[in-house]
């Protein structure tokens, strides 16, 4: 990486409204904003649908028959980002393989529903009391 | 990394994968640890952009996965009405996979449900 880019990015980041300290809620749009700056290449389409149950996003690159298909899940710990949000990045790696991606999950965050779960001090131990 | 592991990581990925059966669970679990120094969280999404790192890192993925992949298997149709059993990708799964019930219909002619409205046949 060059001094360049590096102050490029650092800019990137330093500028972007995302606060990872910040209230879920209040965050999760934001990234979705910052993920989905982008626009897409013009060649890759995005399909919602459905996979078992669970909704998906079908990410084909076009004009491409694909040669196998890849599983993307993306991450953000349960509460933060979404399948659409990170189609940029798997159809990168579609693209490059030759394949076609799925990326599980609502096709965007306002539909993502974060997990409710009380801090780790509040679960109720699955040990036995200590004697 | 030093560089030398570098070339010798890179030689393991670009040995031609010799024709025959797909491998094994136990090959598949194999993974390269690729570290990159000074990028930030998730710098792949800086692909395409002006981290050259970023390209660099999706196409060494994109490599593994070619390589793992045998080409022709993974078939996965819009309608998710096809999708190729596990096994036929990475030979013997352990049992907890080879349940069915999360099959789409196709493969589970007795279990229920129709296609979602809206979506691509």
């Amino acid at each position: 990486m060059t001094a360049k880019q590096r102050d490029m990015i650092d800019q990137i980041l330093r500028n972007a409204p995302f606060d990872l300290g910040g209230d879920v809620d209040v965050q999760r749009p934001l990234l979705e904003q910052m993920l989905t700056s982008q626009p897409l290449p013009a060649d890759v389409r995005t399909t919602p649908g459905d996979l078992g149950g669970i909704p998906v996003v079908f990410i084909d690159i076009a004009d491409v028959e694909p040669r196998g298909t890849i599983f993307h899940i993306h991450g953000g710990g349960f509460a933060l980002g979404s399948a659409a949000g990170s189609a940029g990045l798997a159809s990168s790696l579609a693209r490059k393989t030759g394949m076609r991606a799925v990326s599980v999950g609502p096709p965007d965050s306002s539909r993502t529903t974060p997990p409710r779960r009380p801090p780790p001090d509040e679960r109720p131990s699955s040990r036995p009391p200590a004697r | 990394m030093s560089r030398q592991q570098r070339e010798k990581i890179d030689a393991i990925l670009r040995q031609p994968r010799p024709e025959g059966p797909p491998p094994s669970v136990e090959e598949l679990r194999a993974v390269i640890l690729d570290i990159t120094v000074g990028v930030p969280h998730v710098f792949q999404s800086f692909a395409g952009g002006p981290l050259d790192e970023a390209d660099q890192a999706l196409a060494r993925a994109a490599l593994f996965i070619s390589q793992h992949i045998p080409a022709g298997t993974g078939q996965l149709t819009h309608d998710s009405r096809t999708v190729t059993e596990p096994a036929a990708i990475a030979g013997p799964a352990p049992a907890t996979i080879r349940d069915r019930s999360w099959c789409p219909k196709s493969r589970n002619p007795g279990r229920s449900g129709a296609p979602a409205p809206g979506r691509p046949r």
